[in-house]
Parts: structure tokens; sequence; C-alpha cells
């Protein structure tokens, strides 16, 4: 009885040590759990298409969230994506040149990153991100800065993942995310972007009035009506009011320059009408995203809407809806229009979304 | 003898207990000893794998008109009097096709990348072919559109190799650069869906039947330059580094015609 009492809390003991084994070492154990997406249920979002070979798990958004924030992925470990992709800021830089690791300053402002998986499913072209289409897909993006000389700097991937390696967490987070210790390209590529695809914003104002949850102001109203009627014709590139996107996620030229300085798609395309063609960022956030255009030209919203008012300029490829306002000398806003349009796209700003602590690293 | 007659006889029972077993099958199926059709061709051009699971080792030499590449310091002269060295080489070389006599294709699905510096990466093996009588091969000095421009991948095409264009969309398929006796130096990455050199080669002229067969190529960089377009460093530029320069094109064009076969052997 005794001898079969102390086998017993052997066995018992014995048990104990194989439970407790596993959740101690196996808290990096691949993890294919998903992540849950909440996607906004307000008039016209759709679900948005998640690659086959890269769906979302809350490990791989961990990981994603990790890296993007992490200066490790820069040459000389002083700069991350969120460096320039603000969170407090709708993911844009507030610089009008966003400068690189060694203070190299380009030529463009970082733009603002969210709801950035709708551009897969309504771009159906091979450009979709960067401000000139540079890059078809996320993934293939998010390599793009980590390598460019003026950005992160690196000179090569394989000095990127090999830091990474080098790591003492990052091949176990890995692991966790992706089955295997063994960091890649592609696995870095997959898990920056995973975390990207979760960055919706979708609670603005606007948002909130779409779902009764508020009534719009008058001048929102107006300004509502200005966006959505030939009066203001902000709505041909930046989205009618059934879609909740506030861009067409396609590629014009607005009328910056009687000469873009700057050719933007064509570069991508080497096609004559795309030459000072961007990319229609979102309306969304827009207050947060400061400064304006694709190099950071206006500083303020009230700079935007006069220009647009009454100082586009004609070239070659201006997009129609621009230049058909030429004879008239521009869209001719009285003062209280633009007040009125200013308050509809104030209404756009998502403070949850700039603010979420769940996006932030702990 | 006994002992072989006893097997055969033990044999014999067995294969009479499965035929009743199986509710008397016509005899034709009776284990026979089988014959591999393609013994007995013998009027025959090109390559016959003569069973299935076969495979073609590539192993693939660089040369400048005949010549053996000295790299960084031998002066090479092209058809437009352009006088030049050749410090790095490098080129995909993807999506061998085979077409049988009959006109059937089959696509083997490589993604290979050739560093004319690297030995080791100038010899590869593609595996688990068909049998069959091939008369043509084919390959592209390129990435198909479909991977040129369907997300991240891995292998080969993994863009830590650097042959990616990361500010555009796309692969750089083939990669040429070194000095020039014009004072400055020379660089050339093609890529581009519209430039995708396809490289054809007829087997015809040989006669070969092998399981595994060894495939000798040679690459005469001079033909980058020449046929059917006459390209110049001078006029067409020194720096070609975008899917959508015209003088990419030229080159795409003239590279088609820029591998030969040297040996098809067992």
């Amino acid at each position: 009885m005794i001898k079969n009492g102390y086998y017993f809390f052997f066995l018992l003991f014995l048990l104990g040590a194989c439970k407790k084994e596993p959740v101690l070492g196996d808290s990096y154990a691949y993890n294919p759990e998903p992540f849950a997406l909440a996607i906004p249920t307000n008039l016209g979002w759709s679900t948005f298409p998640i690659p086959a070979d890269n769906p979302i798990t809350q490990a791989g958004v961990e990981l994603g969230k990790k890296l993007f924030f992490d200066p490790i992925l820069s040459a000389n470990n002083v700069q991350s994506c969120g460096s320039c992709h603000m969170q407090a800021h709708a993911y844009a830089d507030t610089n009008r040149y966003s400068s690189g690791a060694f203070g190299d300053i380009g030529q463009r402002n970082a733009p603002p990153l969210f709801n950035l998986a709708w551009a897969e499913k309504y771009n159906n072209t091979n450009h979709r991100f960067f401000w000139d289409g540079g890059a078809n897909d996320l993934e293939r993006q998010a390599i793009g800065p980590i390598l460019n000389p003026i950005e992160m700097a690196n000179k090569s991937l394989f000095d990127v993942v090999s830091r990474l390696q080098a790591h003492p967490l990052y091949p176990q987070l890995f692991r966790k995310a992706f089955g295997s210790d063994s960091i890649t390209t592609l696995k870095l590529a997959k898990a920056l972007t995973q975390y990207e695809r979760t960055l919706i914003s979708g609670n603005s104002n606007w948002d909130k009035a779409e779902r009764r949850q508020r009534l719009r102001t008058q001048s929102e109203i107006n300004g509502m009506i200005i966006f959505s009627t030939e009066k203001g014709d902000c709505f041909h590139c930046h989205g009618n009011l059934n879609s909740p996107y506030f861009t067409d996620f396609g590629f014009h030229n607005n009328g910056l320059d009687a000469t873009p300085t700057d050719s933007g798609l064509f570069r991508i395309t080497g096609v004559p009408s795309d030459f000072g063609n961007f990319k229609t960022p979102s309306l969304r956030n827009i207050s947060f995203t400061a400064p304006y255009m694709h190099d950071g030209r206006f500083k303020t919203l009230m700079e935007v809407i006069e220009f647009y008012n009454s100082g586009t300029q004609n070239s070659p490829t201006v997009d129609p809806f621009i230049s058909k306002n030429f004879p008239k000398g521009g869209l001719n806003l009285t003062p209280q229009d633009k007040l009125d349009l200013l308050n509809f796209l104030l209404s756009l700003n998502d403070s949850d979304f700039v603010s979420e602590k769940s996006l932030k690293l702990p | 003898m006994t002992n072989q007659f006893q097997l055969k006889l033990v044999a014999f029972t067995f294969g009479m207990f499965v035929l009743f077993a199986q509710g008397c099958e016509p005899e034709e199926n009776f284990p026979a000893v089988s014959i591999n059709p393609w013994d007995t061709v013998t009027n025959y051009q090109g390559l016959i794998i003569p069973t299935d699971g076969g495979s073609i080792a590539f192993n693939m030499s660089y040369n400048y008109k005949g010549e053996a590449i000295v790299f960084g310091s031998k002066k090479y002269s092209n058809a437009a009097n352009d006088t030049f060295t050749i410090n790095e080489l490098k080129h995909y070389l993807t999506n061998v096709i085979l077409t049988k006599a009959d006109g059937e294709t089959l696509n083997l699905g490589n993604y290979n990348l050739l560093d004319a510096k690297v030995p080791g990466s100038q010899t590869f093996t593609l595996k688990n072919i068909p049998a069959g009588n091939y008369t043509k091969l084919s390959f592209l000095l390129a990435v198909d559109s479909a991977k040129n421009h369907g997300g991240l991948q891995e292998g080969a095409l993994d863009p830590a190799y650097g042959m990616f264009w990361t500010w555009s969309t796309g692969y750089i398929f083939y990669r040429i650069n070194g000095g020039t006796n014009a004072g400055q130096n020379y660089s050339f990455d093609l890529g581009g869906d519209e430039n995708l050199p396809d490289v054809s080669l007829d087997l015809k002229a040989y006669k070969l039947k092998a399981v595994n067969a060894k495939l000798a190529l040679a690459m005469d960089v001079n033909e980058m330059f020449q046929n059917p377009n006459l390209f110049s460093f001078k006029t067409d530029g020194y720096i070609i580094h975008s899917n959508i320069d015209p003088a990419g094109k030229k080159l795409a064009d003239n590279m088609k015609d820029m591998v030969q076969i040297l040996t098809l052997l067992p």
C-alpha cells in the first residue's frame, strides 16, 4: 500500500514534469491562431482579400508589430518603419521630406498607412503601393524602404535577415509565427504586412454618422454636398459617398505643376500619360497626415482646398476632372464653401485609430 | 537449378491463385517481362528519355566570341566598336520547356539564378522528367510575368539576391556591368514583361537515349550587342536600370540567340 502510494506520487511527479516542460519551453511554439480582424460595419465596407500564402495570425501580427517599430531593420540600427510612419499621424510623416537612417533626405513625404489591403481588391493593376505605384503588393512594398539607399539603407536583405537571426528573441518569434526559427526575406515581409493589414481605420465622425451614432452638423452636410458634386468635384478621385475608403486607389495628375519635376507613375510604367501621376491618398485621418501631397508642399488643409479652388496647373497629363474647371478659373468656392468642405474633411478623422493601444508595442 | 525451378513453381502457383482470386482476368494481364517500348526505337531525332523520372543536368559556360571571359581586366569589343570590360554577369534561367516530337510541351518549372563568376551556380539538374522523345528545349533568360508580379518568392527568386527592383515592380532578369574606354562605366540591368528573351534550342541534330542526360550550354555575351539590333553603348546608353528603357528591349531581342548547345551526352 505504501509502496503503491509512493509509486502513484512518483507517477504524478512524472506527469507534472511532462506537462510543465512543454508549457515553459513552448511559449514560442508555432501558433497559427488567426487574428480577428475588426472590419467596420457601416455602409460600403467590404472584406478584403488576404493572400492565401500569408494568412493573418496573432503571432504574425505581434511579430510584425515588433519589427515595424524596431530600428534593427535599418543598416545602422537607428530607423524603424515607425520612424517615418508615425502612429499618432495615421502612420504618416510630419516632415515634408522623409529622412533616412543616415540623415539623407528623400524627395517625398512618407504616406499614411491604413486600409491598405483594400487596394489589392479595388486596384487591378500591377501598381498599387508607393506614391508612384512602384509596388504591386504589400509584401513587395515592405522590402522597398529596407533596401532604399536613402531610407533604411541596407546593402542586402541578407544583412537584415542575419541581424534578425542573431537576435536573442526574433528566431523564437518567427518560429511562433511561421513554424521555424529560420528567418527569410519572405517571412520578414509577411510579418510586416500582416501587421499592416490590421491597420484599419473606420471610426471617424463620418462613420459614426453612417452608423446613426451621431448627427452630422449642417456645415458637414454642406461640405459633403460640395465633395460629392461637380461643385467641388472631389469624388471622382477620392471615392463617392457609397465607398468608405475616400480614395479610388488609382493614380492621377492633380495639376500640382505645369512641369512636374517628379514623373511619378511614369517612372514605373514608361507610359507617357502616366507622367506626373501619383497615388490618390485617402482623405481619412486628414488632420493627422499633414503635410500634404507626395512632396508635402502644403502645410495646412486650407492651403490644399485653396490649391484645388484656384491653384491647379495645366500640363499634358493633367486629369480631365481638374482641367475641366480651367475655363472658369477654378472651382470658385466661396469662403463659406471652403469652411464647409473643411468641416466635412475633419469629420473623416478617426482619433481612435491614431491612439489605438493594441496597434502600439506593449 | 532446382532452386530456380521451385521458385518458379511457387511464383506460378501464387500467380494462379491471384488470378482465381480476381475472378479470371484475361491472360494478357498476367505479369510478363516488361519491354520498354523506347528500347526498340532506333529511327529518331533528339533526346529519348526511356523511363519516367529522367533528368537533364545543365551546365552553362560563358564566352565572348568564343573566348573564355576574364572578369574585370580583359577588354572586349562589340560590332559598334565599344571597348569594355565585364565585371559582373548574372542572370535568371527559368521555365525550361521540353517539346516532344509530336509537339506536346512540358514546362519543368525551374527558377535558376546563374552567376558567371560562380561555377556552382552554372550547374543544375532538372529531375522527374517523364519518358519521351524530346526534340526541342527552350527557356527564358528572364522571369515569367506571373512570378515577376506575383508576390514575394523564395529560392532563387528571393529578392535578397539583389536581382529585384525594390522601387519598381519586378525582377532584374539579366545584369551585366563593367568599365569602358570611354571614361565611364556601363551597367545594364534588364527586365520587364515585354523583354523576355526566350531561347529555343533544336535537339534534332542530336541522337541520344539516356535516362540522365547532360546538356552543356555556352553563352556568347557578344551576341547581346548584335542580331538583329546593332547595340552601341555610345548611342543606346551606358546605363539601363529600368524595365521601360527602350535600349533594354533592343538587348533582349538580341539575347534570344546568345545561348548554343555545346554537347548533349549521356
